[in-house]
């Protein structure tokens, strides 16, 4: 099982720093994520990318989601390292990803995990409804609700910034 | 037909039936504000995916890579018996103690199951009979030994959790009393010096904090019913 996790740690990481917003936070809940299924065991006839990702979501909705503390310290602009070698594209591209970050972290939680799921991890509709345990019209419907948030927040942001 | 934000969510993942992902198809060839929707919510998963990836240039804590390492697991309790009959043919602690750990490191248990239950080391066996949780008992030069947790069993057994440090490696175990005494119901041990400098929130420790999930039957003892557990020798008092 080690191993299949270890193939699975890259994806586990994006998802849960979807989730986070923070990358601290976010190898915190891979940790946890990975000592409960190792600890736990695997349900009979459950996959274990799928399984993974329910773990992940519902550690997170438990454990982490409380925690803002080191969220809102690393969105601090004086806590943010800037590297004088930037270049002008780099820091408009840092910037689109600042706001990306705050973004999905005003999104609901069921949200956010389904966008991340469907996005980063390309699962199908199916998939996120047998991982999150969600009916497949409630993903279509939540995914959409997520994408058009995100477009009237990063927009939002844009604007406020160029005005 | 007037499309809607779901449905052209839906069609960028190719989710909808056949003739609905045509019909909307030969729509946004001709309507250039939906073509623009589509765009706009397209780049939404660009976004999202170049925000995940950002993970990558991090590298993996150690404390990730160890759980994930084929050599941290549950000890294999037989390997820690096998150990510990050697382990008491030494007239030094230490070297039996160290003797143990060398060869238990490297070793695996695929499935980390708990293995069959091997009799404590009478040192070991001997600081679990009388000394209280939290009670540093030093077992030779450099090597500490301390109870951390005593609480009964599903099986009716007093059990104890104890933690053996030694400079750069730290065991810990469960016991529970039988019959013939203590005996080990699962054991891990990890290598101390990794945890220097590791960010690291979570339990390393979860593998046996389930064990004692599994085991525990209620709250643990606290000090004045472990003390009458030292007095009655840890022999459950039939209910």
């Amino acid at each position: 099982m080690q191993q299949q996790l270890l193939k699975l740690l890259p994806m586990l990481r994006r998802f849960a720093y979807s989730l986070t917003g923070s990358m601290a936070d976010a190898d915190d809940l891979v940790q946890s994520t990975i000592e409960k299924i190792l600890s736990k065991g695997l349900p009979d006839e459950v996959e274990l990318a799928k399984w993974a990702f329910r773990v992940c979501r519902n550690i997170w909705i438990d454990e982490y989601r409380a925690r803002k503390v080191r969220l809102v310290a690393a969105q601090d602009p004086e806590l943010q390292e800037e590297q004088s070698m930037d270049s002008s594209a780099q820091i408009d591209q840092k910037n689109t990803l600042n706001q990306v970050n705050a973004a999905m972290q005003a999104l609901p939680d069921d949200q956010r995990s389904i966008l991340a799921l469907v996005a980063v991890q390309g699962f199908s509709y199916k998939e996120v409804s047998e991982s999150l345990d969600i009916p497949l019209g409630t993903v279509m419907s939540r995914l959409s609700r997520a994408r058009t948030s995100l477009i009237t927040l990063i927009k939002g942001q844009q604007g406020g910034l160029v005005a | 037909m007037k499309v809607t934000d779901q449905q052209l969510s839906a069609f960028l993942d190719a989710e909808l039936p056949e003739a609905e992902m045509q019909a909307i198809r030969d729509l946004v060839a001709d309507d250039d504000s939906l073509a623009l929707r589509l765009a706009e919510l397209a780049e939404v998963n660009e976004w999202v995916v170049d925000h995940a990836r950002q993970i990558d240039q991090q590298p993996v804590p150690q404390a990730i890579k160890q759980l994930l390492a084929t050599d941290n697991k549950v000890v294999q309790l037989s390997l820690w018996q096998k150990c510990q009959q050697q382990f008491s043919q030494h007239t030094a602690l230490a070297a039996g103690v160290a003797l143990c750990f060398g060869l238990i490191l490297g070793q695996t248990s695929e499935d980390s199951q708990l293995l069959p239950q091997p009799h404590l080391n009478t040192a070991l066996a001997n600081v679990l009979d009388h000394a209280g949780s939290g009670e540093m008992v030093e077992l030779s030069e450099g090597i500490n030994m301390t109870p951390r947790l005593s609480f009964v069993s599903h099986a009716g057994q007093y059990c104890r959790q104890y933690r053996v440090q030694m400079q750069t490696l730290q065991n810990d175990s469960i016991a529970c009393y039988g019959a013939d005494g203590w005996q080990l119901s699962a054991s891990t041990y990890h290598d101390a010096s990794l945890q220097n400098g590791e960010y690291k929130t979570a339990s390393h420790n979860a593998l046996l904090d389930s064990v004692i999930d599994q085991l525990i039957v209620g709250q643990a003892l606290n000090q004045q019913q472990e003390r009458q557990a030292i007095a009655q020798s840890w022999v459950a008092q039939k209910p």
